[in-house]
């Protein structure tokens, strides 16, 4: 048995029977290549984000122009931001997605959480999990499929909460492959020690498990979330009278009539979504996701 | 034994509070948010400015979705069975099939200001004899936006033969994203106006179908005006608010009508049976028929009201003003888009003619 | 009794995720498999069971749309993979210290909705769009033709949703793998191909085989990136699903394909994982 470390996370460090690595590895470790390969590679990622921005930068740019597309440039106006902030469909469907996205993202957290307890307990989920990696399998339009066949069968509805139900199970289909990988690699002796030491399963559960399990946790939420508040393809065939949510807007604007408007909509998000993930990236957290 | 017991007992009280939670929207539906009423709508037919009006004179919350296509407003009034819904807008043909679905209620007539003001040549049709269970709001022409500046040394004869003909077509053009329009619009360019097709002749309409998507660049129902605009295409095949829409903006659309006829679409209002918030309904629909909500309606969308109320509100191009007075007679020479496949067919042949190589 | 009830309070605990997922996932599902094969009447009483259902599906014509699908789905996971592996090692290893940023830069543009990007897109793509307006400035273009409505936007489009699918995992993959293990490599002898095949591809094979299924597996139901961005002039799996069950008449039909569909998805997903286990030698252990 080779020495085992115990990492910052309560993690057990991969390939024990190797000397320690260090989780920074500092100056100096990466693999040596030819410069040459290091310019083709630095060309390749250098017009792969400028193929990832570009667009949106045009976009931006063109929030600004006076005449909808597509027009070319005529003139500077800030009259699409002030008519983005007046309508008000927009932010009913916007509120809709906010309420979604984080409902669905809380529930299914939450139904992670319960089921790692009742395995941190003991339960034998072992099996039954792989029902879980159905979610990864199936296409979204099947299951919006089945989900509106199901709503009609026992009349439910459909509303913001038959989409929060839908959201929620591709939610679920995340939590649990994600974190509870990530709770059965956590080093036991920490949660055995607790015992020992007096703590009742729910005590050492929650301060113990819980805590260790937060990045994973908080990653995993925060795809969640993107996941569900990007979503359209549930809500196309699931949305009802009351739920109409932002991608069902946008799309419908698409459709009918472009303007820019719409534009004047990206750059907010855009921004609103930098400071975001921003916010995420600063509070430090190395998540192992996969 | 025991284990067991408690386990099913957990499941099923599980079960209960997911079911309440999910059956409790009904409950609210029915018994609270008097003062709402939902509004199930084309994506381009109610101008939100209008609705923001209505609520704030009235204090009526309006909430406002879409659908892009008849077909998917009856499947999910059938999956609910119109409950959540107030009021809606099917075409022509969909009233029927929701009136033999018994999913609308009758019209109150005496509760609806402005049946004077309505076209006359716009009531009484096949879909709704009598007009029991629908007011028409707006209607449509089928015609092409066509580029002027491209046509201006070419020979032009507006006829259908423009988008099916290949010795006539030599350029791109934008057509319907629909199945049944594009199947009666084909069947019409073959075999004039009929009640139904054999086998020989579908193959016909497929065939001219899939021999057309050669020149189409884009399948579009609702963003044809786009590819006029920028002049992709020189020519499209569009509803007539969309050509109108862009003709007011660019001086170089055209729109005109094959001389063969054309087809018509009436979209109207209509009550779900399953509502009873009758008089909110009744308040909202006479604040849009108002003559300034009619006026606002035509300069965001360009499609033809209904009404003839509103005409000296709005400065009109003649040819518009043409149609939108059209009387009876002149009415009668457009034609219905009417189920004369069934639909399993329609969707195969469309299948078939998009199916070609990229 | 008590202690009995008591042992079982974790238990109800773990049951809701359970009930939610078979309540809500696998019986839809169910439905839908089940609906595929009854016959109903007009008024919707159910008749019997019935192959009718799928046997209409059992034509040249369907197998096109599904090879057409296979094929979209197949070139966008192998362009994603090209694109995204050179990221994600850069990321990994030539960005150590601002590994981080260059990861939120991937990112951000995802978290703004999906279908403004299509629409950024036009901008770009459009016959007076940024890309004709730069090429025309490089003077490779004369006359500036429309970007839109061909196959090339919707690869484009594609690859443009589906790339952090394929980064993060192949990062995640990367980032745990022992660098000495590949400079020990080199030390040795070995060219950076060898190295690459032998070393680093098998090691992050497990990235590969979640960032394959998470490209593939949604891709081959995509439907709403070529109608929008390729004119709608091809028919794939996800537009005959929306197309036959958003229909009244035909929403049992819809189900039979749904259902076909699907098996097959399932089986070029093996085939491809048996060939990626096949040939990429390794262990895929995380």
């Amino acid at each position: 048995m080779g020495k085992e470390q115990i990492t910052a996370d309560g993690c057990i460090a991969a390939n024990p029977a190797l000397p320690e690595k260090t989780s920074e590895t500092g100056l100096g470790w990466r693999p040596k290549s030819g410069a040459l390969g290091r310019l083709g590679n630095l060309i390749l990622v250098a017009s792969t984000y400028l193929f990832l921005y570009v667009p949106l930068i045009v976009l931006l740019v063109f929030s600004f122009n006076t005449e909808p597309f597509p027009s070319p440039w005529k003139g500077f106006t800030w009259k699409w931001y002030v008519e983005l902030f007046h309508t008000a469909p927009l932010w009913d469907s916007f509120c809709n997605s906010l309420i979604v996205a984080t409902s669905s993202t809380l529930i299914s957290l939450t139904m992670g959480v319960f089921l790692i307890f009742y395995a941190a307990q003991g339960g034998r989920i072992g099996k039954f999990l792989n029902l879980f990696y159905g979610n990864v399998i199936v296409p979204e339009t099947v299951l919006a499929v089945g989900l509106l066949s199901f709503f009609s069968l026992v009349c439910i509805p459909l509303g913001l909460t038959t989409l929060i139900l839908a959201h929620t199970v591709l939610g679920l289909g995340l939590v649990i492959p994600i974190c509870y990988a990530r709770f059965l690699e956590l080093d036991q002796r920490m949660t055995e020690a607790s015992l020992v030491l007096g703590a009742t399963p729910f005590q050492t559960f929650f301060k113990i498990t819980l805590p260790l399990l937060r990045p994973a946790l908080l990653a995993t939420g925060l795809l969640i979330f993107i996941i569900s508040f990007d979503d359209f393809i549930l809500s196309y065939f699931c949305a009802g009278s009351t739920s109409q949510t932002l991608s069902l807007y946008i799309l419908s604007m698409l459709r009918s009539g472009i303007s820019p408007v719409v534009n004047a909509l990206t750059a907010v998000l855009l921004i609103l979504s930098s400071l975001l993930v921003g916010i995420f990236f600063s509070l430090k957290t190395r998540t192992r996701i996969f | 034994m025991r284990k067991f017991i408690i386990r099913t007992a957990i499941i099923l009280l599980w079960v209960a509070l997911f079911s309440s939670a999910l059956y409790w929207p009904t409950l609210k539906i029915i018994h609270y948010d008097e003062n709402t009423i939902n509004v199930f709508a084309w994506g381009d037919i109610l101008e939100p400015k209008v609705i923001a009006e209505f609520e704030k004179e009235t204090g009526i919350k309006v909430n406002l979705s879409h659908y892009f296509s008849n077909e998917e407003l009856i499947v999910k009034l059938k999956a609910t069975g119109g409950v959540g819904y107030d009021v809606i807008l099917p075409s022509d043909y969909a009233v029927s099939i929701l009136k033999n679905a018994n999913l609308i209620k009758e019209i109150d007539k005496s509760r609806f200001a402005y049946w004077d003001a309505i076209n006359p040549s716009l009531v009484n049709l096949f879909f709704d004899p009598d007009n029991q269970y629908s007011i028409p709001w707006e209607w449509e022409l089928y015609g092409f936006g066509v580029d002027k500046d491209f046509f201006k040394n070419r020979p032009f004869d507006p006829s259908w033969k423009m988008i099916f003909d290949p010795q006539t077509v030599d350029y791109d053009i934008t057509m319907v994203n629909d199945s049944i329009e594009a199947v009666e619009f084909a069947s019409f360019y073959l075999y004039g106006i009929t009640h139904s097709l054999s086998d020989e002749q579908l193959e016909g309409v497929k065939n001219v179908l899939v021999k057309q998507r050669d020149w189409v660049t884009a399948y579009a129902n609702f963003r044809g005006d786009f590819y006029l605009a920028t002049k992709t295409c020189p020519l499209i095949i569009a509803s007539s608010s969309y050509i109108w829409r862009i003709k007011e903006q660019f001086d170089f659309v055209d729109y005109v009508v094959p001389k063969e006829g054309s087809f018509v679409s009436i979209e109207n209002i209509c009550i779900p049976k399953a509502t009873h918030k009758d008089e909110l309904i009744y308040r909202f629909i006479n604040y849009i028929y108002r003559p300034e909500s009619v006026a606002t309606h035509y300069e965001s969308f360009c499609y033809f009201p209904s009404t003839l109320h509103a005409l000296d509100l709005l400065d009109l191009n003649p040819q518009a003003k043409k149609y939108i007075c059209s009387t009876p007679q002149e009415f009668k020479k457009h034609h219905f888009l009417q189920r004369i496949v069934p639909q399993e067919k329609v969707r195969d042949i469309w299948v078939d003619v998009k199916s070609g190589d990229f | 009794m008590k202690s009995l009830s008591k042992s079982q309070v974790p238990f109800s605990f773990g049951a809701p995720a359970m009930i939610w997922q078979v309540l809500f996932f696998y019986l839809p599902l169910a439905l839908i498999v089940i609906s595929s094969f009854i016959k109903a009447a007009d008024n919707g009483l159910i008749e019997g069971l019935t192959l009718d259902h799928v046997t209409f599906f059992l034509r040249p014509l369907y197998l096109k749309v599904i090879c057409s699908s296979f094929i979209l789905a197949i070139s966008n996971t192998i362009i994603c993979f090209l694109i995204a592996y050179p990221l994600a090692y850069f990321i990994a290893f030539t960005a150590k210290r601002f590994g981080n940023l260059f990861l939120i830069l991937v990112i951000v543009p995802f978290w703004t909705n999906f279908l403004l990007h299509v629409y950024a897109w036009f901008f770009v793509l459009d016959k007076d769009g940024f890309l004709n307006i730069l090429l025309k400035g490089l003077g490779l273009v004369q006359d500036p033709v429309s970007h839109l409505n061909t196959p090339f936007a919707v690869i484009i489009m594609m690859v443009y949703y589906y790339l952090p699918f394929m980064v993060f995992p192949l990062y995640s993959s990367l980032e745990r793998m022992d660098v000495r293990l590949i400079e020990a490599s080199r030390d040795l002898g070995a060219t950076w191909l060898q190295t690459f095949r032998r070393i680093i591809l098998p090691l992050t094979k497990r990235g590969l085989k979640a960032g394959f299924f998470l490209v593939y597996i949604p891709s081959f139901g995509e439907f709403v990136i070529p109608e929008l961005m390729g004119g709608d002039r091809q028919m794939f799996v996800g537009t005959v699903i929306a197309d036959y069950i958003l229909g009244e008449e035909t929403g049992a039909l819809g189900a039979a394909f749904t259902v076909l569909a699907m098996v097959f998805m399932l089986l070029s997903a093996v085939v491809i994982y048996w060939i990626i286990e096949r040939f990429i030698p390794g262990k895929s252990h995380g």
